[in-house]
């Protein structure tokens, strides 16, 4: 079955119906779930840059030049195996060969600066706004669940619930990233929470049928008003209602993988609250509430300028992307330490996935997690390279793993882009598209339609 | 190449699932054969090409998911088939009726259809952000041709993030236990424009959280782990903890009067008999459900879900008038006024004022709004917020400086000391534009508190930012007057050219946008999606040195509308201190400003500040100047824009940008302000009594209702 047919059946299951799928397609829609093991991502993004130091291996040179950035006049492609890892990411050595750390994609056409915004997961200007949907919202429409897409992070103001920085579903529409782990906590497992009966729970639903049916009240009496306004809020609770059923039909699942909420659900303290985003993702996607999660970590403007207090650094990140020392300790060893605490939390949900027995393997055999900065390689950032860690190969979908990638200097033959590698996350689920985002148009010369060779089997 | 091919009506359309050359069509849905195959089975019939059934033809809609609806109409005729569909009001009920699995089906289709729509629709028409009302000719708009009537299209407006925090606030909840589910729209513009703001579903979630956490403090302390308050509540409402005091079910009496009190406290009215009935029962089966308090605590939250609760109705009274237009409801009038003055629910006076028939005329408005004006600037915070949104000098504090670059930087002070000097203008209401324009009154690190207390808001040295020696003692008696020559009103304070300044440097190019957009009436293209428009890095030059990228063929023919405008602030750093030489480094090494030894790096250049005034619609305005103070006098005396000040209050006030039909309601306005001095309030009375802010009319009604100094309608 070709990619295209595949695609067309997967997509047909987000919406259709019983007289509308006939049984020849209902067949096919079997054979493309077969087809199709399980698969799912997890983007994570910290702010204000990674430094391409950071990423690299001690003992694999990273050619440079005068600027900087990467100089490498070949693609380089190596075995991770025999190197040693950066001191930024020791804390994923269990899992050096399931990682890939890519060098030397460019996101030019996002534009750089203190962050790409939703161009970061778009491949577009960061200054547009949610100029097209993002690729984490993409591959959710290949991987449906009850949540297509699951956003969490941390903003600089403990008190956010919700911030729009990253995700989009489509022009104009941002997708919502929740930074408060006990609220989140509420929406994904509130079903299931201690003290919720069945009773309560029923109660809730009735709340908003109650709810759809006086927002539909409202409407008709309003007649031949604007009622674009209503029309929003009235999906809202049709969703969420719609979701509520679906989580009374997993609540065993829920049950058995709800996390159990720790004061860091609550806490004032950043770290503490990332630790619980991660917690809450990991039962997210272990639960089968989604397949794409999205942990942002001090993302977008004004958010990023988060202040790691609980790592005992006082300096906040805007401060220490701009250099120097405080009290003998340097910057650069303050966001390395940042750093090796996300690799920290991702290695942690690494591990939860693959204790998870999946399909003769763990879950984690089906997954991919992508690290990356939302600002690319630095907190003043070109984009003229844009360092990746991957962990993961989506069940053999990807070449990845044991390896190091670093393709040549932006403008070169053989340069590749971040619109590359999205189009290639997105082949990866059977979505056949050659583009994602916008092409750079300072690279027409090169080829930047579909997926490289190198990174997809 | 697998296409697939879609039969609507007559009509054959191919859509090409793979096809390399195009992503965009690359990623079509399928589903769209979905929709197509139900409007054949169950629309076409009444709905095609010849005599379509109410105006509506559907035969020719292309559900292509990925592009369309192309058009606006497109749009709205996919929202027509949504809502018809929704409400099950089609097919009308004595026809073959789909099974509700398709219904939902197409529903959850054409709900991602109209989503991108809308979006794309935004997008395009850009109809809806404030900065487009430019668009319309000034020209036009105060010739005194168009004679109106003005009216505001029926609209739903959501409640703004201060309004929702105020009805937390007045329900005495804990702030940190409900947060704000919403924002204002984004960080240029105004943010509370009504075509702008909606609700998601994360929004609607947290709104139903906060619903409970709410009711949870209203009972009072209960048991149950789940839903005790977070904190210990300050007021419990007796008609709802008494419901918790029965050992059994509480009667339907008992449960009336709670709904009845809920009704009261949120939305602020009784509910109807029918209204009623629905809210106990809900309650009643919530309760039986999850039991006491839960099933009280759920089944209360409902009021505070209405659709009334978070929207602003604007949809007018019964009564037609001869242009098709409605003046807006008592009820609607209440909340029109309260929310265009102040964050706070209508008060008592205006809740009598509706009950006893006493708003039901302009005069009945223009008294509201004048008692409310009288209060003072500090009880109406929507009327310093204009000017914050209007000067975009708040947004100060979300640009980033390097704190080594300047110790004494405080961004949020700077911002403060600014609202300080509108409210002393807006107290003395008189020549207010010409005055936020011109005056050299300044606030300096001054904080005021409620009981009348004065201090200064931070230790640092801010005054040095206002070019105050280093010893300058801070006075109680402010504002005080800064020296003639350097500073002349808010487009010199400190706070506004930090807030159109970069980390590192000043940004000619937006303040000449902002004088182009703001206070000229022009409108600047937004720059090209793939256009990367960064200036060249060159520390070793001047910044106007480095803008001469911008006089290249295809940037210039925007560029010429606003470096020149922008240029002469280059008389302030980037901290917006005045200077009179600007520091470059001595040799081309990327990044050394940032450094330590910044000193033995670089040298200064004496400051060019001259510019000049291009491109204005009122040509005597065009002509060089020496630097900013001239600029700003001369745009000062300006009638162009006196008038452009004037339509940016509409679009603030109205929450919407204007129409030509809105003419009379702006030379009003503009003449109100010109008549009384310049004062602000008369300004905004003139505004609020206009037909525009006073009379609603459907957006369907027959376009006929626009009348000219000629006479008759056209």
């Amino acid at each position: 079955m070709n990619h295209s047919r595949r695609r067309l059946l997967k997509s047909l299951t987000l919406g259709s119906s019983s007289v509308l799928l006939t049984p020849f397609l209902q067949r096919l829609r079997v054979e493309a779930a077969e087809t199709y093991a399980p698969c799912r991502f997890v983007f994570f993004m910290e702010g204000n840059g990674f430094d391409p130091e950071h990423a690299q291996p001690h003992t694999i040179d990273r050619e440079t030049g005068s600027d900087g950035h990467n100089s490498a006049a070949a693609i380089r492609d190596v075995p991770l195996a025999g190197h040693k890892l950066a001191k930024a990411m020791q804390p994923l050595n269990e899992f050096r060969d399931r990682l890939t750390i890519i060098q030397g994609l460019s996101g030019c056409i996002c534009g750089g600066g203190h962050s790409n915004s939703f161009g970061a997961l778009g491949a577009y200007p960061g200054h547009a706004g949610a100029f097209e949907e993002t690729i984490d919202l993409a591959l959710a429409k290949m991987l449906p669940a009850i949540f297509p897409q699951v956003g969490l992070g941390i903003s600089q103001n403990p008190r956010d619930a919700a911030i729009y920085n990253v995700s989009a579903s489509a022009r104009g529409r941002k997708v919502a990233t929740q930074c408060r782990p006990d609220l989140a906590h509420g929406r994904l497992f509130g079903s299931v929470a201690d003290g919720t009966s069945a009773g309560l729970f029923k109660a809730q639903a009735s709340l908003l049928d109650f709810m759809v049916d006086d927002v539909k009240r409202v409407q008709r009496r309003l007649g031949s008003a604007d009622l674009e306004q209503l029309d929003h809020y009235l999906d809202a609770f049709e969703s969420l209602r719609d979701q509520q059923g679906r989580l009374a039909g997993n609540e065993k699942r829920l049950r058995r993988h709800q996390p159990e909420v720790t004061g860091r659900y609550s806490s004032p303290v950043e770290t503490d609250r990332l630790i619980a985003h991660f917690d809450l993702g990991a039962a997210a996607l272990i639960s089968g509430l989604t397949n794409v999660l999205t942990i942002a970590s001090g993302c977008g403007e004004p958010w990023f300028n988060v202040r790691f207090g609980g790592l005992g650094i006082e300096l906040s990140k805007h401060k220490i992307g701009h250099g120097g020392s405080l009290n003998g300790v340097s910057c650069e060893g303050m966001a390395i330490r940042i750093r090796q605490f996300h690799f920290q939390q991702m290695a942690s949900l690494a591990g939860r996935l693959a204790s998870i027995p999946e399909g003769g393997g763990s879950m984690l055999d089906h997954t991919l997690i992508v690290y990356l900065s939302d600002a690319a390689e630095a907190h003043h950032s070109t984009c003229r390279e844009w360092p990746l860690v991957l962990l993961g190969n989506l069940g053999g979908r990807l070449k990845t793993g044991d390896r190091y990638l670093c393709y040549p200097k932006y403008g070169e033959p053989g340069h590749r882009t971040m619109a590359n590698l999205y189009t290639t996350l997105l082949n990866a689920t059977g979505n056949p598209a050659h583009q994602f985002g916008l092409p750079d148009p300072a690279l027409d010369h090169l080829d930047q339609d579909g997926p490289p060779a190198e990174l997809i089997t | 190449m697998l296409a697939v091919a879609v039969l609507v009506g007559s009509r054959c359309v191919t859509h090409v699932l793979a096809d390399g050359s195009d992503n965009r069509r690359s990623r079509l849905e399928p589903p769209a054969t979905a929709i197509a195959e139900f409007l054949q089975q169950f629309c076409l019939d009444c709905h095609s090409e010849n005599h379509p059934s109410g105006s509506l033809r559907l035969d020719d809609l292309l559900p292509d998911l990925e592009l369309a609806p192309q058009t606006e109409d497109d749009r709205d005729r996919w929202m027509r088939v949504q809502r018809k569909l929704r409400l099950a009001e089609m097919p009308p009920s004595k026809s073959r009726q789909p099974p509700q699995a398709d219904v939902d089906t197409v529903l959850q289709v054409l709900s991602q259809l109209v989503s991108n729509g809308e979006a794309n629709a935004t997008r395009s028409s850009g109809a809806t952000f404030s900065r487009t009302g430019n668009r319309l000719k000034h020209a036009a708009i105060f010739s005194g041709k168009h004679q109106g009537p003005g009216f505001t299209p029926t609209r739903v407006w959501r409640i703004s993030p201060q309004a929702y925090s105020q009805l937390m606030s007045a329900l005495q909840v804990p702030s940190d236990t409900v947060p704000l589910p919403f924002q204002g729209a984004g960080r240029d513009g105004f943010r509370d424009f009504a075509s702008l703001v909606s609700i998601d579903e994360t929004a609607t979630s947290l709104l139903v959280a906060n619903a409970q956490v709410v009711v949870a403090s209203q009972i009072g302390p209960v048991t149950s782990e789940r839903l005790t308050p977070r904190s210990e509540p300050t007021t419990v409402v007796p008609e709802f903890a008494r419901l918790l005091n029965k050992t059994r079910s509480p009667g339907r009496e008992l449960l009336a009067k709670a709904v009845t009190k809920q009704f009261e406290l949120i939305v602020q009215r009784r509910p109807g008999p029918e209204e009623l009935e629905r809210h106990v029962e809900l309650l009643q089966r919530c309760i039986a459900d999850a039991g006491m308090p839960n099933g009280v605590v759920v089944g209360l939250s409902s009021v505070l879900l209405l659709p009334e609760a978070i929207f602003r109705f604007e949809v007018g009274s019964a009564e037609l008038d001869e242009f098709e237009r409605r003046f807006l409801a008592p009820r609607e009038l209440v909340r029109a006024v309260a929310y265009v003055l102040t964050d706070d629910r209508p008060d008592d006076e205006l809740l009598r004022a509706a009950a006893e028939n006493r708003l039901v005329s302009r005069s009945d408005v223009e008294r509201e709004v004048k008692r409310l004006l009288g209060r003072g600037p500090a009880d109406n915070p929507r009327l310093l917020r204009f000017f914050r949104e209007y000067f975009e000098y708040s947004n100060a504090a979300s640009v980033f400086k390097d704190k080594n670059l300047n110790v004494h930087h405080s961004a949020e002070t700077l911002v403060s000391d600014t609202d300080l000097l509108v409210e002393w203008v807006l107290e003395r209401d008189q020549n207010v534009l010409a005055e936020l324009l011109t005056t050299r009154k300044r606030f300096v690190n001054f904080r005021s508190d409620p009981d009348g207390r004065i201090s200064k808001v931070t230790q640092l040295f801010v005054h040095t930012s206002y070019d105050l020696p280093h010893d300058w003692k801070w006075v109680v008696d402010q504002p005080i007057e800064l020296p003639a020559g350097q500073r002349s009103g808010i487009l010199t304070q400190p706070s506004w050219l930090v807030a159109h300044s970069s980390n590192f440097e000043n940004q000619p190019i937006q303040r000449g946008r902002w004088i182009r957009e703001r206070l000229l009436g022009g409108l600047v293209p937004d720059v090209p999606i793939t256009v990367d428009a960064r200036l060249p890095d060159e520390p070793h030059n001047t910044l106007r040195h480095r803008l001469r990228v911008t006089r290249e063929k295809d940037c210039w023919h925007c560029h010429q509308l606003m470096n020149s405008m922008g240029l002469p602030f280059e008389q302030f750093d980037h901290f917006g201190r005045y200077r009179t030489d600007e520091p470059v480094s001595v040799k081309a090494i990327a990044g050394t400003e940032f450094s330590d030894d910044r000193k033995q790096t670089t040298r200064s250049i004496p400051v060019n500040a001259t510019g000049g005034i291009t491109g204005a619609s009122d040509s005597t305005l065009n002509r060089p100047v020496d630097g900013p103070l001239e600029l700003l006098e001369t745009l000062a005396k300006s009638k162009l824009v006196r008038q452009v000040f004037v339509r940016h209050a509409f679009r603030y006030f109205l929450g919407r940008n204007e129409m030509l039909s809105d003419s009379p309601t702006l030379i009003a306005a503009d003449e109100a302000y010109v008549r009384s001095g310049g004062s602000f309030q008369a300004l905004v009375t003139s505004l609020l009594t206009s037909d525009s802010f006073l009379y609603r009319r459907a957006e369907s009604a027959s376009p006929t209702a626009v009348v000219t100094s000629q006479g008759g309608r056209q």
